[in-house]
């Protein structure tokens, strides 16, 4: 790409390009620019052909030119293919939008003739009249009729003046709403992108993780237990059961076999899938995006809905007001005053802006949150419900020890673990498999299918033998395997405070591997942050033994906690809680924690987590930082406060405006004027950020 | 004032009545392009005058702000 560098000051570039950027291709451009990591910031200007970067060291300036210079047709087709333009909503043209709205306002207040001005008046009108109309057909008397008899006023009194003054007002109010809402969306749709997501491609037999935008169309991927579906495709081998209800709403997973569809965005619930693919990441992610995004402006909270329901109330009180005004005073411009006052338009556009401000900032804080009303229920919470692995502790749990027994090498007893767990998407799984390839140890399939146990461990068959590996609960209890009491005194010394994984082989135990899975850094001091913003009890669950969960919850500050628990034991605890009258948010990442996360007020779901956890979840964090709790449950309250500040302020103000209106202080376009400008300063500081 | 509306309303029966013959017309109909032409070329220049200002605004803040802080520095 060729440019002029047109401005500079450290650690900002503005540059010239050759000419115009094509409205359609504004979106691939940022995308392409900000593929320099140096790059955090960047401001397309189309129409005049610029674009101005924003980097984050000074050292970095040659690196960013370097990067735009890079920019040719090749990488814009590639950036172009994974941003569907005609999908995301635009957003950049606030300033051309409102400029084009004044401009024209200005223009035809100054220059137009006054009966050229007033025909235009009257067909802009329509549009409102036409509102009003359909409103009326249903019936309902609503902010629309509202607005349209305001207008229609001072229509009747032969003032177009006021009448397009109102109607600027009202579409530039319109203007700003459109924009934080497509700003919102926008933000929160880009944040969801740039998740990663992976895919068990299946090549010569072997199976081998790939990133999944890697995936063409043709390529045969597996799916299992708890895996995201990322592409569409038709199911090639297998059965599973699918959950589909981010596409359809269906809240109970379906079946799909041989010869059935299944589509991106959805999740495996249980079993096992051989998938052909159809359309790669490229046509369906921002599909599967787009339509939770979508959903998330349905599941509003019950203020919010409350506030929409008052603000829909009001509005026949205010025909009745202006009504008595009218019988009582006889006099026109008065019920013109009571007219042009309403309290709905500001509630709704301050209560949907604060909401999307909160959902972009969270989107820009690491946290995907999928409707208002969680921020409602986060925000009233008493009690946060962690699990262990993977939530408290890191993703990334490490093989520290492991043992052989009845004549088992080490060596041995890991291989074979690998080559059971590389099958599971589970932090422990991988740690094992990590283990192994660290030890340069290679294995052969030579297994059966394997069977994966929630929450116990995974069994298959070698040679027609029986292999379990799992934890204690499943290998010694469910499978019968017999341990010695002194093995159990070996493991017990050497794995003191390691989780440790039980692998046995003709029903004997042949080895035990300690996983060590270390807390969080900063896990700590967040809950102590979410103590002090008034959590009052903070609890632990863990399927683990009781000495690897005292350690975590005695290093985490937590004190209340729950050790050998099944996902069915951690539902329950659930719901014991919430019967006992506490308002529950759970906090969780894999398959075993998804009972407890749908059961829970608030499911959180974390970054590194499974597909089905996040499906079931609420909340998702995008990155694994415990912080981003702390970040969340400011911004819910944040948000509480909002609502009720907001609202005092438009009740208190515009029944200002009517009591004055009515005695005659003020005229109606004053009002009209208070009333609109309030409305959009209102709405304009709705936007500002909750932390 | 009621003299002025008949004028206006007499004005504009005449309008409608004559104004699909005159709009038909070949000089008028050119007239009528030039003009709407005009009028997109002119709205194209005003957006170019409010994104090249919304730019140097831009400049204007990243300046200001890198002098405020060498300034505190």
């Amino acid at each position: 790409m060729r440019y002029r560098i047109e401005h500079e000051v450290p650690g900002r570039i503005r540059v010239c390009l050759d000419g115009a950027v094509p409205e359609c291709d504004v979106d691939a451009l940022s995308q392409a620019v900000l593929g320099c990591a140096a790059i955090h910031k960047v401001t397309i200007f189309p129409r005049i052909g610029s674009l101005a970067v924003c980097y984050s060291d000074a050292s970095c300036r040659a690196e960013v030119l370097r990067h735009l210079g890079r920019i040719d047709e090749d990488m814009m087709a590639a950036t172009r293919a994974e941003c569907s333009v005609a999908l995301a909503p635009r957003t950049h043209s606030l300033l051309l939008d409102i400029a084009d709205l004044v401009g024209g306002f200005y223009l035809r207040k100054w220059f137009l003739p006054s009966i050229l001005r007033t025909i235009w008046t009257l067909w802009h009108y329509r549009r409102y009249l036409w509102a009003a109309l359909r409103s009326l057909a249903h019936p309902r008397l609503d902010v629309p009729v509202l607005d349209a008899s305001a207008i229609g006023v001072s229509l009747v009194q032969a003032d177009p003046a006021t009448a397009a003054e109102t109607m600027f007002l009202l579409d530039f109010e319109e203007t700003l709403e459109d924009y934080t809402r497509a700003r919102s969306q926008n933000e929160l749709i880009y944040s969801l992108l740039t998740v990663p997501e992976s895919a068990q491609l299946v090549r010569h037999g072997q199976e081998e993780a790939v990133p999944a935008r890697d995936l063409a169309e043709g390529d045969l991927i597996v799916l299992r237990t708890g895996m995201p579906v990322p592409i569409d495709g038709t199911v090639e081998r297998g059965v599973a059961m699918v959950n589909q209800a981010a596409l359809t709403g269906e809240p109970l997973a379906v079946e799909r076999t041989v010869g059935d569809d299944v589509f991106a965005g959805t999740a495996v619930e249980e079993g096992e899938v051989f998938v052909r693919v159809r359309a790669t990441t490229g046509k369906t992610k921002l599909r599967a995006i787009v339509t939770m995004v979508e959903q998330s402006s349905a599941l509003r909270s019950y203020r919010q809905e409350r506030r929409d329901r008052l603000a829909d109330a009001i509005v026949p009180w205010n025909f009745l007001l202006a009504a008595l005004v009218g019988v009582a005073t006889r006099d026109i411009t008065k019920v013109a005053a009571s007219l042009m006052v309403d309290y709905s338009c500001a509630l709704k556009l301050t209560g949907s802006i604060s909401v999307l401000a909160a959902m972009s900032e969270s989107a820009r804080l690491g946290f995907t949150v999928k409707g208002s009303k969680h921020f409602e229920r986060v925000a009233a919470a008493d009690t946060i419900v962690f699990d262990k692995t993977g939530t408290l502790t890191e993703a990334t749990p490490q093989v520290t020890k492991v043992m052989g027994f009845n004549g088992w090498s080490r060596t041995r007893v890991l291989r074979l673990a690998a080559c059971l767990e590389e099958h599971y998407p589970h932090p422990v799984a991988r740690a094992v498999v990590n283990a192994a390839s660290e030890a340069n140890l290679k294995h052969r399939e030579r297994h059966a299918d394997v069977e994966y146990i929630v929450a116990h461990g995974l069994a298959s068959s070698v040679g027609g033998v029986r292999v379990v590996i799992g934890s204690r609960h499943f290998v010694v209890e469910d499978e019968h395997v017999e341990v010695l009491p002194e093995v159990r005194q070996r493991i017990m010394d050497e794995m003191g405070g390691l989780s440790v994984l039980y692998l046995a082989y003709d029903g004997q135990l042949v080895g035990a591997l300690g996983i060590e899975d270390p807390l969080k850094p900063g896990a700590a001091e967040a809950v102590a942050d979410l103590q002090r913003l008034g959590f009052k009890h903070v609890i632990m669950l863990t399927g683990d033994n009781l000495a690897a969960a005292r350690r975590v919850a005695h290093a985490a500050g937590i004190t209340e906690f729950q050790a050998n628990m099944l996902p069915e034991d951690k539902h329950a605890f659930v719901e014991r809680l919430q019967r006992e009258g506490r308002h529950v948010v759970m906090v969780g990442d894999g398959v075993n924690d998804s009972p407890a996360l749908s059961a829970a007020d608030v499911g959180v779901a974390m970054a590194a987590g499974t597909a089905i956890a996040r499906e079931v979840a609420d909340i998702t964090l995008t990155d694994s930082d415990l912080q981003s709790l702390v970040r969340l449950r400011r911004i819910s309250q944040g948000l509480d406060r909002r609502f009720d500040q907001s609202f005092r302020t438009i009740m208190g103000f515009n029944s200002l405006l009517l009591a004055l209106g009515i005695a005659g202080v003020i005229t109606p376009q004053t009002s009209s004027l208070l009333h609109n400008g309030s409305t959009v300063l209102l709405g304009t500081t709705a936007t500002r950020s909750y932390l | 004032m009621i003299k002025n509306r008949i004028i206006i309303a007499a004005g504009s029966f005449l309008l409608g009545t004559v104004a699909p013959a005159i709009l038909t017309s070949e000089p008028v109909h050119k007239a009528c392009v030039a003009t709407v032409a005009a009028g997109m070329r002119a709205n194209a220049r005003y957006e170019n005058v409010v994104e090249e200002a919304r730019a140097q605004v831009g400049d204007i803040v990243a300046e200001a702000t890198f002098v405020n802080t060498a300034d505190a520095e």
